[in-house]
């Protein structure tokens, strides 16, 4: 979980019956991608859940890794 | 032990994600090793006073709200103010406080009658309050999310649930949130509501515990998640407005 609403949506999985030891909210876009990445298996995939506003700040991020291109060149 | 919930018009009163405080409130009940059971109450059923503990009563769109006001007018309000009055408690939020209430006084058109047992009275505003809304309480902070046209002022019976710090609240003049009465409590807060507000969701259950088995002293829990939540989102809203 990160973003502005990050503790809301832990929260949220709680009410849900998501287990407390597998919600981890961790603070700021690159952090919370990295610690996607480190639980992901070589050449596994990541899901991402967000809201079009997360999303463009989460691509601009990855776009800044160099990992995607800018949307607007897409 | 069990406990009865009510959920009133969930087909014609269901936006804003209000459902969730029928969530939470099953879990918490849950968490504690009470059983409970939630029925659908709604317009065409013919209601039963005395099963509900607990009434919840969520926001609606227009169309919804209509359908609503007229079965309330009917046998199934009488209902429902009759179990109220037998000691089953209630949480309204948007709509269903307004519906609570006298009146909703539309713009141009004639008043639409409200149960009366909350002692407010609504009239439509010009101007949405739509954003984040913190109140504090005597019981801790209320924090969510408003999206309502209608001005909502308490008559002398109704005690205010909180003072508004960032928001509009009932009318957006007077800082007072939600209100109280006996045991029916009426506020704006969408988001869902009570997952963020945890206290709010606990006094409702004891209120529904004490109708069915007496007073009973709830078991606390371990809310950090919930306290986290609030945190942050009474931080985006004084950040935000």
């Amino acid at each position: 979980m990160t973003g502005i609403r990050s503790r809301d949506l832990a929260n949220r999985l709680k009410y849900a019956g998501v287990a407390r030891d597998r919600i981890e909210v961790v603070d700021q876009w690159g952090s919370a991608i990295d610690r996607a990445l480190g639980g992901a298996a070589p050449g596994g995939e990541v899901v991402v859940l967000a809201t079009y506003t997360a999303m463009l700040a989460l691509r601009g991020e990855l776009a800044r890794r160099g990992h995607v291109a800018n949307f607007w060149e897409d | 032990m069990d406990l009865h919930i009510a959920h009133l018009y969930p087909d014609l009163m269901n936006i804003y994600g209000d459902r969730g405080n029928v969530l939470a409130l099953t879990q918490r009940a849950s968490w504690r090793d009470i059983s409970v059971e939630v029925r659908a109450f709604t317009a065409g059923m013919t209601f039963d006073a005395d099963w509900p503990d607990l009434w919840f009563f969520g926001g609606g769109q227009d169309q919804g709200q209509d359908i609503v006001s007229a079965d309330l007018v009917g046998p199934n309000g009488d209902a429902l103010r009759a179990s109220l009055a037998n000691g089953a408690a209630a949480l309204t939020i948007c709509g269903g406080y307004q519906l609570l209430g006298h009146e909703y006084v539309p713009e141009n058109a004639p008043s639409i009658p409200g149960l009366g047992v909350l002692d407010v009275r609504t009239r439509a505003g010009t101007l949405r309050f739509v954003g984040n809304l913190v109140a504090e309480t005597p019981d801790g902070v209320l924090v969510g999310f408003e999206n309502h046209s209608g001005r909502t002022y308490l008559g002398p019976k109704a005690k205010p649930l909180g003072t508004v710090v960032v928001g509009n609240g009932n009318n957006g003049e007077d800082k007072t949130e939600g209100a109280v009465q006996g045991k029916i409590v009426g506020t704006y807060s969408h988001g869902s509501c009570l997952p963020k507000n945890p206290w709010l969701a606990d006094r409702l259950l004891a209120w529904a515990l004490e109708r069915r088995h007496g007073p009973q002293k709830l078991m606390p829990l371990d809310d950090r998640e919930e306290k986290a939540a609030s945190e942050q989102a009474v931080e985006v809203a004084k950040v935000r407005a």
